[in-house]
């Protein structure tokens, strides 16, 4: 089980496997195609991670707060005046590098939408739509959006 | 012929979705066949935050959709930076650009799949469509693909009519598109890219979107075909489950967009500044005709029809002696200034905006108006006069004449207004079915030709007590007979048939009211007519035009034993193996007669109930437009409602949910995956079943409204009967359900054998060419092939969003 609780120098572990035939593959050809169907819990520990470290729930906070404005502002896109200078881009960058270091470190396949439900979970915590990640709303919201690709398993 | 792919820039996507849903992005989709994405794609919409919102989620769960179901083409590498002296065509790094990666991903894939995709690129960006290369050594000079604006696509879906809008979402969409808010390019004036292909007329208002979109839905030839030959498949490609519903399935490209009005396509000079030749030698006799059309009263829109070529006339006419437009009205006389012309033409949506629908489509408009026959008439003549040379228009006034002069029309007890309408019918079929001017020409010749020969048959039909629709039917499929009968035959049609000279029905056959069991009312009477709902008729009046029998039927049998279009009877009588006995050939055509709604007295109240609330919701929207609102809430219906070849006692039966609404019709195999999944089950119990059936149940409404199919990709759950050898009926299950997912993954691996046979055959594969993945749902994570090795030092990640 990888180790989360330091994470120094994880943007440079990232880059330097990303530059590896190994890493190339892990992000390329057995990551796409087929999507990695996790679990609720395996999501919600994804979540956790994001408010680990100050770096990263710094990041977290403020694409947060963008991706609420988007969702308050339907008709606002980057057909608009003011996107790009709203847009967080190197925080969006630094949550979804981290998501691809994390999923390494796991040795998770990664999909285009693997831990969107945990991220998604995440964003709605820090905005204050959900109680909490392990809450029953958080469940029941995974429930309804994401069940295409989270599983819940029964419990024994 | 090469699959086309579907390529949205990155930065067009969420714009897309914003605007006009999933449904929009289904609906680009199947301009082609499969659907371009790309981790540098992702990259720019998660730079964008795009990925995370709401419409991202659903876009994510539309693109694994498309994955899953084999339509998806994705290319995994992101550009390398050795890669960028290729791609890169000047733009990256500069104030127009950022880092261009999801450009430079779109080029690459174009460059490397060129010999096995045709493409279609759909952008605001001026320099991704414009594809500047000079140089005739560049690796990318050359590259052909089709573009479509951002502009485009939006008028384009703004009227598509598998894209619901709510008003306040189009009228949105329509505002932003007028103020030019996705011109390619505000600053310098550029709307659209000039090397598109196809222009589309971009809506004024709400209402006339809505009414473009449902005369798409009504000309669109996927639809037209299913219309006219089964009621309850007449919106089978808009029947619409929650959760998008064109997607999921597989599907073939739409091809060229159609104008709204006339069926064909646009085309260049036409419409209110097409000049109406010989105006101004007939100019008099044309003004008085338009002033006795107002005088009399004719509806505005009529007015607003007819003042289309009057006004290219007076202009031209204005133009010509270098006097006002007014003064040249008067000496037309015409006592219309140019004002009150424009309010006219504005009325019916021909304002100068317009400028391409052809003249005789708006001509063909004044027959889909539901008025004075008189006045229609009056109109078509006025139009004949103004364009003498133009073949269709000389058609469609000639079959005025027809109509006009038809004394056995008089006395239609429907009315000679509703007369207009059938005939009106016929010429919306014309146009909509006609690739070229000349076929159009030719196919209204044989409907005026009919209309003539055969009046008095028709109008002993008519007394008959045939309804509007009948008569349009019947004179749609004479004329269609007709140009089958001469490209096989090679004979004129006179020689081959006497049309509308066929044996006359009794009224009792035609008339709504009296074909219940029992003479009972039907429970339609009285309530918006559903297109292609309505009876159709026996084949004793499709004027003598039955099909040749096959071997083996039964010449006594009569007409009714015409067996049904290949693939839309579903051969079940021969499930486990039984040999099919004569009742297969015996089927009545009038399984598909619309006969009752509901199967129960509350079920039939229930359907009532519901048509009433859609057109009532209709009439809201429509703004009191009664015809537009019948014709909205017959749509909304269908999509829930229709005639079942599958279900049990289904005879001409309406019922909700049935096995076509709640199913998707998979393209190339429509329902077939249906009967193999139902007669392996058999089979697999040991049944032999001489027939059996897949009727709706309380558990299949629900699972529908849920998706088209379940997590594991089984349909909703209906009940599965079937007769045993000895005819008696057995019931299996209550909650039997279809493999959908599976039948389309087997699908797409035929599709794929085929293509690798085929490339086989012909030339090697791309070898760089992108995985199209076979769709799989996987359960577990996988693993990585192996752990992260030590560090060693990278450029950074280059992803940046386009700016």
């Amino acid at each position: 089980m990888a180790d989360f609780d330091d994470i120094t120098g994880w943007r440079e572990e990232l880059e330097a496997f990303e530059a590896t035939e190994e890493g190339q593959m892990f992000f390329g050809e057995y990551g796409w195609g087929e999507a990695t169907e996790l679990t609720f819990e395996q999501e919600v520990r994804f979540a956790e991670e994001l408010f680990q470290h100050d770096e990263i729930h710094e990041a977290l906070r403020k694409s947060a707060k963008f991706v609420k404005f988007l969702d308050d502002n339907p008709d606002f896109g980057r057909e608009d005046e003011g996107f790009w200078e709203l847009c967080p881009v190197e925080d969006n960058l630094k949550v979804d590098a981290f998501r691809r270091w994390y999923a390494m470190k796991l040795n998770v396949a990664l999909g285009a939408s693997t831990f969107s439900a945990g991220k998604r979970l995440a964003i709605d915590v820090v905005n204050g739509d959900l109680p909490s990640l392990r809450s029953p709303e958080a469940e029941q919201f995974v429930r309804e959006e994401f069940s295409w690709i989270v599983a819940f398993p029964k419990e024994t | 012929m090469m699959d086309k792919v579907i390529i949205i820039d990155a930065s067009q996507l969420l714009t897309i979705m914003r605007r006009t849903g999933v449904d929009g992005l289904s609906a680009l989709h199947k301009r082609g066949e499969y659907f371009f994405f790309s981790d540098d794609l992702r990259a720019e919409l998660i730079a964008a935050n795009e990925w995370d919102s709401k419409n991202g989620l659903r876009f994510q769960a539309w693109r694994e959709e498309q994955r899953v179901n084999g339509r998806l083409i994705e290319m995994k590498e992101r550009v390398t930076s050795e890669e960028y002296k290729i791609y890169d065509l000047g733009k990256r790094g500069t104030s127009r650009g950022g880092k261009e990666l999801s450009d430079m991903s779109i080029r690459k894939f174009m460059l490397q799949n060129k010999d096995r995709f045709t493409f279609e690129v759909i952008s605001r960006d001026l320099e991704l469509l414009n594809h500047q290369v000079d140089d005739p050594a560049h690796p990318l000079y050359g590259l052909q693909f089709d573009r479509l604006s951002t502009r485009s696509a939006l008028t384009w879906l703004a009227t598509h009519p598998d894209v619901p809008h709510n008003p306040e979402r189009l009228q949105s969409l329509l505002q932003a598109i007028h103020k030019g808010k996705f011109d390619l390019s505000k600053d310098r004036g550029i709307a659209t890219h000039e090397l598109e292909r196809e222009s589309y007329r971009l809506p004024d208002t709400y209402e006339d979107a809505v009414i473009e979109r449902a005369r798409r839905a009504e000309t669109d030839p996927r639809r037209r075909s299913d219309i006219r030959g089964f009621s309850g498949q007449a919106d089978g490609q808009l029947g619409r489950a929650p959760v998008d519903p064109g997607a999921g399935v597989p599907f073939s490209s739409s091809g060229a967009p159609l104008d709204g009005l006339s069926g064909g396509q646009l085309e260049p000079n036409a419409g209110i500044n097409g000049k109406a030749k010989g105006s101004l030698t007939e100019g008099p006799s044309i003004g008085r005709r338009f002033m006795n059309l107002a005088r009399n009263g004719a509806q505005v829109a009529l007015l607003g029809i007819a003042a289309v070529p009057v006004f290219s006339m007076v202009q031209a006419r204005a133009a010509e002696r270098n006097i006002p437009f007014d003064q040249a009205a008067r000496e037309l006389g015409i006592e219309f200034g140019e004002d009150e012309f424009k309010d006219l033409l504005a009325e019916v949506g021909a304002d100068a905006a317009i400028t391409a629908i052809p003249v005789a489509g708006w001509l063909k408009k004044a027959w889909d108006v539901l008025g004075n026959v008189d006045d229609i008439v009056a109109v078509t003549q006025l139009y004949g006069a103004a364009y003498p040379d133009n073949e269709t228009i000389q058609q469609l006034a000639g079959i005025a004449d027809a109509v006009e002069g038809t004394a056995a029309f008089e006395t239609y007890v429907e009315g000679r207004d509703a007369l207009t309408g059938a005939v009106g019918g016929a010429i919306d079929w014309v146009f909509s079915t006609s690739t070229g001017e000349e076929e159009q020409a030719k196919a209204l010749g044989d409907l005026r030709e009919l209309v003539e020969i055969g009046g008095d048959a028709a109008g002993d039909a008519l007394k008959a007590g045939a309804t509007q629709e009948q008569v349009a039917d019947a004179l749609t499929t004479a004329v269609q007979a007709r140009a089958t009968a001469q490209v096989t035959s090679g004979k004129p049609l006179a020689e081959e048939e006497a049309p509308l000279s066929a044996p006359v029905p009794k009224a009792d056959q035609l008339s709504p009211e009296t074909a219940l069991p029992g003479g009972g009312t039907a429970p339609m009477s009285g309530v918006p007519t559903l297109p292609g709902a309505q009876q159709i008729l026996p084949s004793s009046l499709e004027l003598g035009l039955e099909p040749a029998l096959e071997p083996g039927l039964d010449p006594a049998s009569g007409p009714e034993t015409a067996p049904a279009a290949a693939g839309q009877i579903p051969d079940r009588a021969t499930a486990s193996g039984l040999e099919a006995d004569s009742d297969r050939f015996l089927r009545k055509t009038s399984y598909r007669t619309f006969r009752k709604i509901g199967r129960t007295p509350e079920e039939e109240q229930q359907g009532q109930d519901e048509l009433w609330e859609e057109f009532e919701q209709g009439y809201l929207e429509m703004n009191g437009r009664e015809q537009a609102a019948e014709l909205l809430a017959a749509r909304r219906f269908s999509r829930r409602w229709a005639l079942s070849d599958y279900a049990e006692d289904a005879d001409g039966l309406m019922m909700k949910y049935p096995m076509e609404r709640v199913y998707p019709n998979i393209e190339e195999i429509g329902y077939s995956y249906v009967d193999e999944d139902v007669n392996a089950a058999l089979s697999h119990q040991g049944i032999r079943a001489k027939k059996w059936y897949l009727t709706p149940n309380d558990k299949t409404g629900g699972d529908w409204e849920q998706g088209w199919m379940d997590e594991d990709g089984y349909g909703p759950r209906m009940t599965l009967a079937y007769d045993d050898e000895a005819g008696q009926r057995h019931r299996l299950s209550d909650s039997y359900q279809v493999n959908v997912r599976g039948a389309a993954i087997k699908l797409k691996q035929k599709q794929l054998k085929a293509e690798r046979m085929k490339a086989g055959q012909t030339a090697p594969a791309a070898a760089a060419g992108p995985r199209v993945d076979i769709p799989k749902k996987p359960t577990a994570p996988l693993q990585a092939p192996t752990t992260a090795q030590a560090p060693v030092p990278k450029p950074k990640p280059d992803v940046r969003p386009t700016v």
